[in-house]
């Protein structure tokens, strides 16, 4: 579903992704992980469009997505849920998550899947009428997560979800993600923390650098000791 | 006494229209990262279109201001087109200043159009109704007053209803709150953007209509407006609509206190040197966030 | 960019145009200026050639605080009025000696500027505009509203009395004129350049571009501004104080909107932060002007759209797209003539365009 080749990008003179090569096939889970600083998020970004890549290409259901506007990638089903949320300060939950479906193939749908939103995450529901800017950290991490499934996502990026949460918030976290999976949506998730996507049944993609330098399944890279000794409860 | 309620009721009019005509600047900012210098000109032109359908066919100023308002939609757009879009995204320099300066051209463009096209004398509208309601002994407010303050008011619930309630309107406080995240749900920019020019055009022309009885239509009717819209919408912080239509109030009531007190001449430097202190006090206005470069 | 060592500085101030100028071009366009009065003898062209430099001293403060301070200041032309009434003033009712006049319109001027400057200089960019904006409008409207005789209202002040040049023939006191105002924008390059190369110019380069990084350095903003600030204002208030004593009146039609735009295009055409920038742009718009004289609205028109296209197709200005041009004219010839020898070291020396190379930053626009 998403082919990424050779991906270069950067930030003015600064090269973060120094040519990347990834495969996500329908219905997989891919797990990438590395240290800070590296490309996880530069990563992510330009395959929503946020940011242009300088080189390479990126295939989004057959069709190249490089350089295209972050609006219409997304209007195509890919949906990224950025670090740090994002959240519309300002608006309430409700109206947060009814942004969420913006896209008019979306719209109309919209309370139907504002509902199941609120099934999944009852605790948003509870807060339907509450200002997102009063939430605490894991209550807008749901909240964008919940805006992110406000759309049919072809694709599911999700940019760290356990950053800055405390450790019983981050393994909720994942529960809700795990039912996420469960119901068959193809994810690409990034973590700097290797300990919470031991669970999964994932490709594990190890950016350094800007590059992937060590592909494999879970298992593979919990017998490799380097990875786990340098990841595992960072 | 009765100067006074007088002075205070001619005040909350006053306050009403510099509130519509100040939302759109304060909703451009916003979005768009943009002070709109060339706002005072859809306020012009909402006089003309009003003049040229009364002086041309007679027609009132219900029709005048939807006209204007229409009139006014597409200039926004063409505005953000030739002078906000092309800016966005580039380095090299300032965005703000350099949207400032565009924006401010084509208002120089705009006001010597006009000149050329209808010349300087001033043109006149007559109001919707004429005469005075009489509330007690020595206050009255003009039929026309009354009919701006209502009509002010009207539209901007109506705005406000848009912003909250509907799909589009939604999207616009989207991307002024976090662009980012906007882009990420689909919404498109430069639809949004356009439809805020748009808006913010057309409710200023209907100020422009509105006041086309009041001041005379003229080239330069819009400089006056657009002093008093930048002071309005950086007092009450740009960006937020509440601080604008608070502070439009504040400012109409002490405009009017200040004429009844002082005399008219004095009203425009008091307000200055209020404004003035009140930066010093509050940098960013009264609701006003220090907000991010970020176009 | 380590700021600081003389090499990072030169290729900073380069960057703005602001290299040495080449003193031989300078000398020669000083001595073809100076020449006009005598070989066009027209009055008209002297008059307006007068006027234009009288602009370009105003403009050359203007874009101190504009281009390089990053002081959004669009109350310019108030503080150029306020030199101008201050000096008229001085020698009409104290029949002071019209240099010291000009000199007391400077420092009127440079004292209203620090009123304002005080809250002005603490806000961040478009709230600056709208106060100093509204300054100008102010001043404006309360010397057109002024019904005390002292500023003469709508009317202003007439009858400034001249540069003590006594019994010169009509001819030669222009020239006379005109001469003094050449020096007086010379004097005004010469310190505005001199100015910028100094650290304090450095310093308030970096605090435009990286506020930041300039005030981990122990750069305070405040003190740096203000000494722009009132620099500038003093300049502006010379060049009012001129103004008024060569045409004789000084007026409120002087500000506004109006003549707002025409200088804010000879800034911006010429390029806003550049040496060369108002002077260059000053005499392309006065020759423009000129020859719409006959049009008089669509002076105004022309002008405003030449504003905007300039503005919104290269925002930089000429004078920085020419140097751009020269730059890789001079590239492109020094590869034609050794292949290796003479490219690392000037492409090193390039500073980034703004057209960039290959547009690959979409960050988040």
């Amino acid at each position: 579903m998403l082919e990424v080749r050779n991906l270069h990008a950067g930030y003015g003179q600064t090269r973060v992704l120094a040519g990347i090569e990834l495969d996500v096939q329908e219905g997989e889970t891919v797990v990438v992980i590395g240290p800070n600083g590296h490309g996880k998020t530069t990563l992510l970004r330009t395959i929503s469009g946020l940011l242009t890549p300088t080189a390479g290409e990126i295939r989004f259901d057959g069709r190249r997505i490089d350089g295209a506007r972050a609006e219409s990638v997304a209007a195509q089903g890919l949906v990224h849920v950025p670090q740090g949320d994002l959240p519309f300060g300002d608006m309430t939950v409700e109206e947060n998550l009814l942004l969420g479906a913006f896209p008019s193939g979306s719209w109309g749908a919209r309370a139907e899947r504002i509902g199941r939103v609120y099934g999944l995450f009852p605790m948003l529901g509870e807060r339907r009428g509450q200002r997102a800017h009063t939430l605490s950290g894991g209550e807008r991490r749901m909240l964008a997560l919940g805006r992110g499934l406000m759309r049919e996502a072809r694709l599911l990026m999700l940019d760290e979800p356990s950053l800055g949460l405390a450790p019983v918030v981050v393994n909720e976290m994942y529960r809700h993600i795990e039912q996420i999976v469960a119901s068959g949506i193809t994810l690409l998730l990034v973590e700097e923390n290797f300990s919470h996507v031991q669970a999964f049944d994932a490709r594990v993609l190890l950016l350094e650098s800007g590059r992937i330098v060590r592909e494999g399944s879970v298992s593979d890279l919990l017998a490799d000791e380097i990875v786990m000794a340098t990841y595992l409860g960072t | 006494m009765a100067a006074l309620i007088q002075a205070i009721v001619s005040g909350l009019v006053t306050g009403s229209i510099y509130a519509l005509m100040t939302v759109g600047m304060t909703l451009i900012y916003g979005t768009l990262r943009t002070l709109n210098m060339a706002h005072g000109s859809m306020v012009m032109i909402g006089g003309y279109v009003s003049w040229m359908l009364f002086a041309g066919f007679g027609w009132g100023p219900l029709v005048g201001l939807v006209a204007a308002s229409m009139v006014a939609f597409a200039f926004g757009i063409v505005i953000q087109q030739i002078a906000v879009r092309p800016l966005i995204g580039r380095t090299g320099f300032d965005f703000e200043m350099t949207a400032f300066i565009s924006t401010f051209a084509v208002t120089i463009v705009l006001s010597n159009v006009a000149l050329q096209i209808y010349g300087a004398r001033n043109k006149a509208v007559p109001p919707v109704i004429r005469g005075r309601f009489h509330l007690i002994e020595g206050v009255s407010v003009s039929w026309h007053s009354m009919v701006m303050a209502a009509v002010a008011i009207t539209m901007l619930v109506g705005l406000g209803v848009f912003l909250s309630k509907t799909r589009y309107g939604l999207a616009i406080s989207a991307v002024a709150q976090e662009l980012d995240a906007a882009r990420l749900m689909g919404i498109p920019v430069g639809r949004v953007y356009n439809l805020t020019m748009a808006v913010s055009s057309a409710l200023a022309a209907v100020a422009g209509v509105l006041l086309a009885s009041v001041f005379f239509v003229s080239p330069v009717a819009g400089d006056l407006p657009l002093l008093k819209a930048l002071i309005v919408a950086i007092f009450g912080g740009l960006g937020s609509i509440r601080g604008t239509i608070l502070a439009a109030y504040v400012i109409g009531l002490l405009e009017s206190l200040i004429s009844l007190y002082f005399g008219v001449k004095w009203s425009l430097p008091t307000l200055f040197f209020v404004i003035m202190l009140v930066m010093l006090v509050r940098p960013t206005g009264l609701f006003g966030r220090p907000q991010e470069a970020r176009l | 960019m380590a700021a600081g060592s003389d090499d990072a500085r030169s290729a900073l101030v380069r960057e703005m145009g602001w290299r040495r100028p080449n003193l031989f071009a300078v000398a020669g366009v000083l001595i073809l200026a100076a020449m006009l009065p005598l070989v066009w003898r027209n009055d008209y062209v002297i008059d307006v050639a007068l006027t234009a430099l009288i602009w370009m001293i105003l403009n050359q403060s203007w874009n101190l605080q504009l281009g390089i301070g990053g002081i959004w200041n669009f109350g310019q032309l108030a503080l150029f009025a306020i030199g101008g009434y201050g000096a008229a003033l001085v020698s009409l009712h104290w029949g002071s000696p019209p240099w010291l006049a000009m000199i007391v319109g400077g420092l009127a001027a440079a004292a209203a500027s620090a009123v304002v400057g005080i809250p002005v200089l603490r806000l961040r960019g478009i709230y600056a505009s709208l106060l100093t904006f509204s300054f100008g409008e102010v001043v404006r409207l309360l010397v057109i509203s002024d019904e005390s005789g002292l500023t003469g209202g709508s009317f202003g002040l007439s009858g400034v009395p001249d540069l003590a040049f006594g019994g010169l023939s009509p001819d030669a006191r222009q020239r006379a004129y005109y001469w003094v105002a050449l020096a007086l924008v010379v004097v005004t390059a010469v310190v505005v350049h001199a100015f910028i190369q100094s650290p304090l110019g450095t310093a308030l380069k970096a605090l435009r571009d990286a506020p930041g990084y300039a005030a981990s350095r122990g750069v305070s903003p405040l003190k740096m501004q203000v000494i722009t600030f009132g620099m500038s204002a003093f300049i502006a208030g010379i060049a009012g104080g001129f103004y008024a004593h060569y045409f004789g009146v000084i007026a409120p039609s002087v500000m506004g909107l109006g003549p707002m735009s025409l200088f804010v295009a000879m800034l911006v055409v010429g390029g806003l932060g550049t040496f060369a920038g108002p002077l260059v742009g000053t005499a392309l718009i006065m020759v423009i002007s000129e020859y719409l004289r006959d049009y008089d609205e669509m002076r105004l028109i022309i002008v405003g759209v030449i504003l905007l296209v300039t503005i919104v197709l290269a925002p930089r200005g000429l004078v920085p797209l020419l140097q751009d041009a020269w730059r890789r004219l001079q590239r492109w010839m020094a590869e034609d003539e050794a292949g290796d020898r003479g490219g690392p070291e000037e492409a090193a020396s390039d500073p980034p365009t703004a057209s960039g190379a290959g547009a690959q930053e979409e960050v988040t626009r």
